[in-house]
């Protein structure tokens, strides 16, 4: 057998290899310029900095995660003593995941950006925004974005990015048709507009909407129903009746007469194919988020107005979402008190325009809206007025710490009813309310 | 070959072709259109004008040579522990008689049987009071055996008759001889194919570095990728995000395509 | 050297390093779940309290789970049994170095490292039930045209067939590897003794592969057991549950129902059932295992 000088030359390599990884891994984090985000509190002052741990929905390096990671870096460098630290934990559902195996660890962050209507299972880790936030930020929240914010009656959820259902309307469409501009009130009303602005010759379909992965849209249309998703102290369900069918009924009725596009005869993600016959004008209304605003405006050659999301029986109601932020209970005082200060700091004026500006979420403040700055942008943007506006008029979100489980289930019932428009509405909601009342009486 | 076999050959080709090369043009063709296109239900196969201003954008946007480094080093300290980790087990349990040899054997492969979503609550917990959280060691030092390797060895060097070791130990050829200059060039195909393997599920693996790091010094290209995807339904712009998904496959894809002509290629029973 | 060779010679410092983190990383997740699995843990308020096994009893209570079970069972055996005996066709017609022969194999297996999200949006797209191709190719052969994924009747072909593609080139790959290693001299003394084609594959070339397809057939039946994410980009479990696979259904529990205790309960007998179904395996073709 004779020496192999390739192998042992591989060996040699794997060595050496070995040595300067485990080396480089001596100094993890000295490579971070690019971010931003400074780290290692190992600078020699004299004083220890408070160390906040941001834990967010967005990577911290990109989009609507870079405006958020500027915000900290401008708050760290008014704030020498303290050093707020962001950190992407990938969406809605990865920072609940990962709250989920720190409070097993035993090491949870100080801040989280959790989805709006979380605060049903956070709520006992909570804590008490009023004694770390200044009361003049508190009350200076548009009242319609806190409304899922407080736990008997005490203020633990800061908004943070924000947004509602509004019905977009193809404003050429809506006028060539004769119909009154201001678009629809009721859910009624919207099916004479879909009926008049449909046109098969065209291929234009009057409406679409569809539920969203966690059914907001539906709990969204069941409020303004006059309808309840469980009631108060989250024990029962309270969607199993006319109020919970209704909207299923309107839309199965809308894709049978062909005067709405049914997004769910598509695999196709069920956003973007509305979206995008909207922009070709082929769908005249489209029911969907304050947050494509933005994409909708800039990419259509027609005049895109919007309307409050209809109602049935005189009041309107409908859903806000998004996340709000919570300071874990917890933390230490003087950490509680640092990320106190960094909540005032985002509801700044400055930051609250701004950040609405760039991302089309709504603003959370009333004295923002009273800004020279944010008053010339809604003039020259006035949809976006029409969904501030209609904030008087959000709902609370359901309080149940299972509501992810019962969302997720719901979905799958109200997807089925329009896969397959011959199901009975009411047979659906009754079957989708059973399966979420098992939810709740098994996880008491 | 006969005329029918070579038809069917040429047949089964084609089938396979067209079958599979779709999801990869589909990527390609995406990632050069315009946002419009992008979202275009049903899609037009290719773009109007090839955007490759896409790449340019997303190059910049997810920092690219930062978490590309970042999974460079990753993924190959994991490759090579799991050499140093996997081999000398695998070369154990195939050729050496010790007792509760199969009851190790067993342990070994407990791993297989556990699914990351069930398991990853413990670890983080592990790995937490380890104080490995934001460290490369969370990344790496948990997965650098792999049952999966261990048995895939195993079953490689189970297959070299025995007779060349005693002939080796004749020679007097040490232990670490026979197994780097014997067992490994015999076995080559088998662990070119286990790395390979470890290199790009490290590669595109989301799910560990997201539950195990906080800070964006350590994490790694696909974490970079993923947050792309927009939280909001509807505003993902898909052509920038399946530009940043070539630019996360090609390196992979180039060492697949080198690797898989290493395994074709290696020599076969060189040993005489 | 010397004594780096005593050392080496040792088997139980040969394995050492692998017992050890195997120890650390898995075992003790395992014991974990053993026990958080007869708990009732509320992680938000802290609490615990031992509940015997009263999450055991839920679990076989729970009409969900049986369906799950019996989901995932006719997955493993559809995508064990299809994907294994196409890998072997493909792969006895790709084992040569030759270009097209690599290019072929390449394309194979670019679903694996494809990211999930492109991969799921193309199968969307092509089983989407109005203008899908595998709708158009139905119809094309005068086949009634199915749902696919929106449907409770089709969703788990749906999601097997995806599984079948992605997981055929990592297949075809290993047994290319494993006909690679069967030494040249055996096929060139069976051409001297004139055997012809099928003799040589069924005489030779099965028995000298069969450790590759034991090993295969075992570790595949491991992976589609554990399948998640496939489950989770393409369907979510849906329709009502008619695609819903174990390891997902136990996710669920544990992430959107927050029920660690159970979903503990759900791995444990998940890990049980795994083992029992491989040690069967491995019994019973370990003996017919052909090694050299």
């Amino acid at each position: 057998m004779k020496i192999n000088l390739k192998n042992a030359v591989a060996m040699g390599l794997l060595a050496t290899v070995i040595g300067v990884t485990g080396c480089s891994k001596e100094s993890p984090s000295t490579d971070n310029s690019q971010d931003g985000a400074a780290q290692n509190a190992s600078a020699p002052e004299a004083k220890e900095k408070v160390k906040v741990d941001f834990w967010s929905i967005w990577d911290p390096s990109q989009g609507n995660g870079k405006l958020m990671a500027d915000a900290v870096k401008k708050f760290n460098d008014a704030n020498p003593d303290v050093e707020v630290v962001m950190s992407g934990q990938g969406g809605y559902d990865g920072v609940a995941e990962k709250l989920e195996a720190a409070l097993v660890a035993k090491n949870t962050p100080v801040i989280a950006q959790i989805e709006e209507s979380f605060l049903g299972r956070y709520n006992p880790i909570a804590a008490d925004l009023s004694k770390y936030m200044s009361q003049s930020t508190i009350d200076n929240y548009i009242e319609g974005l806190t409304r899922s914010s407080f736990a008997d009656g005490v203020f633990k959820a800061a908004p943070m990015n924000r947004s509602t259902p509004i019905l977009y309307m193809n404003a050429d469409l809506v006028k060539a048709a004769g119909l009154d501009p201001a678009g629809p009130k009721t859910w009624t009303e919207l099916q004479e507009y879909a009926k008049k602005l449909t046109d098969p010759a065209k291929g234009i379909y009057g409406f679409s909407g569809y539920w969203d992965s966690d059914a907001w849209y539906w709990e969204s249309a069941v409020y303004s129903y006059g309808g309840e998703m469980v009631n108060k102290d989250g024990s029962q369900v309270a969607f199993d009746n006319e109020k919970g069918s209704s909207i299923v009924k309107l839309f199965q009725d809308m894709i049978k007469d062909k005067t709405m596009l049914n997004a769910y005869s598509a695999q196709e993600n069920q956003s973007d194919l509305i979206k995008q016959n909207f922009l070709d004008g082929k769908v005249a209304m489209d029911f969907d988020s304050i947050g494509s605003m933005g994409q909708l405006i800039n990419n259509t050659k027609f005049n895109v107005s919007v309307a409050y999301q209809p109602q049935e029986g005189g009041k309107n109601s409908m859903v806000t979402g998004g996340a709000n932020a919570i300071i874990i209970d917890k933390a230490t005082e003087e950490q509680k008190k640092a990320a106190g200060k960094f909540l005032d700091f985002l509801s700044q004026d400055e930051n609250v325009v701004s950040f609405f500006e760039q991302t089309g979420y709504l603003p959370t403040t009333k004295s923002a809206l009273e800004t020279p700055e944010l008053k010339k942008w809604l003039q020259e943007k006035p949809q976006f007025k029409v969904a501030i506006d209609q904030l008087q008029f959000a709902h609370s979100r359901p309080w149940s710490k299972n509501w992810k489980a019962i969302y997720t289930s719901n979905v799958e019932f109200m997807k089925s009813a329009l896969i397959d428009t011959s199901k009975d509405p009411k047979q659906v909601v009754h079957d989708a309310a059973v399966a979420a009342q098992k939810i709740i009486d098994e996880n008491k | 070959m006969s005329y029918a076999a070579k038809v069917l050959r040429i047949l089964l080709l084609i089938t396979l072709v067209l079958v599979f090369v779709f999801p990869f043009i589909w990527m390609l063709s995406t990632s050069l259109k315009t946002y419009l296109e992008s979202i275009k239900f049903p899609p037009d196969f290719l773009p109007k004008a090839p955007q490759f201003v896409n790449y340019s954008k997303t190059y910049v946007r997810i920092h690219f040579l930062h978490y590309a480094m970042n999974s460079v080093i990753v993924t190959f300290s994991i490759v090579l522990g799991q050499l140093l980790v996997c081999i000398p087990a695998a070369y154990a349990f195939a050729k050496k008689k010790f007792r509760f040899a199969g009851l190790f054997f067993a342990l070994v492969l407990v791993d297989l049987v556990l699914p990351a979503q069930v398991s990853f609550v413990p670890i983080y917990v592990l790995v937490s009071d380890f104080g490995w959280l934001d460290t490369y060691w969370a990344m790496i030092i948990p997965f650098i055996y792999s049952s999966f390797a261990i048995f895939f060895m195993t079953q490689a060097f189970k297959q070299i008759p025995d007779e060349l070791l005693d002939a080796a130990r004749m020679d007097k050829a040490t232990e670490l001889q026979i197994i780097v200059q014997l067992m490994l060039p015999i076995a080559k195909p088998f662990v070119l194919t286990a790395m390979l393997f470890t290199c790009i599920s490290k590669w595109n693996d989301y799910f560990w570095p997201l539950i195990l790091t906080n800070s964006e010094s350590v994490r790694t290209l696909p974490m970079s990728v993923k947050g792309m995807i927009s939280d909001t339904p509807g505003l993902t712009q898909w052509n920038e995000l399946m530009a940043g998904n070539m630019m996360l496959i090609i390196p992979i894809l180039v060492l697949y395509i080198a690797a898989n002509r290493f395994i074709k290629n290696a020599f076969v029973y060189g040993i005489k | 050297m010397c004594m780096v060779n005593k050392i080496i010679r040792n088997p139980y410092i040969l394995i050492a390093p692998a017992i050890i983190l195997v120890s650390v990383f898995s075992l003790y997740p395992i014991l974990f779940a053993v026990r958080v699995s007869f708990m009732n843990w509320d992680t938000v308020l802290g609490t615990k309290e031992y509940v015997g096994f009263k999450n055991y009893i839920n679990i076989f209570k729970d009409p969900v789970f049986w369906m799950v079970l019996r989901n995932t069972l006719i997955f493993a055996f559809f995508t064990v049994v299809i994907g294994i005996v196409l890998a072997f066709v493909i792969g006895i017609f790709l084992q040569k170095n030759r270009l097209s022969d690599n290019l072929v194999q390449s394309i194979i297996f670019t679903p694996n490292i494809l990211s999930a999200v492109s991969v799921t949006v193309m199968w969307m797209w092509l089983m989407d039930p109005n203008v899908g191709i595998l709708n158009f190719v139905l119809k094309w052969f005068g086949l009634p045209t199915l749902k696919w994924m929106m449907s409770p009747e089709t969703s788990l072909m749906s999601i097997i067939i995806v599984s079948i593609w992605k997981g055929l080139g990592y297949n075809v790959m290993i047994v290319i590897a494993g006909l690679q290693s069967i030494p040249r001299y055996i096929y060139e003394a069976a051409k001297l003794d004139k055997a012809g084609r099928w003799t040589t594959l069924f005489r030779i070339t099965l028995p000298l592969l069969s450790p590759t397809l034991f090993f295969l057939l075992i570790t595949s039946i491991i992976s589609s057991f554990s399948a998640f994410d496939v489950v989770s980009l393409m369907t979510k479990g849906g329709p009502e549950n008619s695609s819903n696979l174990i390891v997902y259904w136990i996710y669920q529990i544990g992430f959107l129902q927050f029920n660690i205790g159970k979903a503990s309960a759900g791995s444990i007998l998940f890990m049980i059932m795994v083992s029992i179904i491989a040690v069967i395996n491995y019994a019973f073709f370990n003996k017919k295992v052909h090694y050299q």
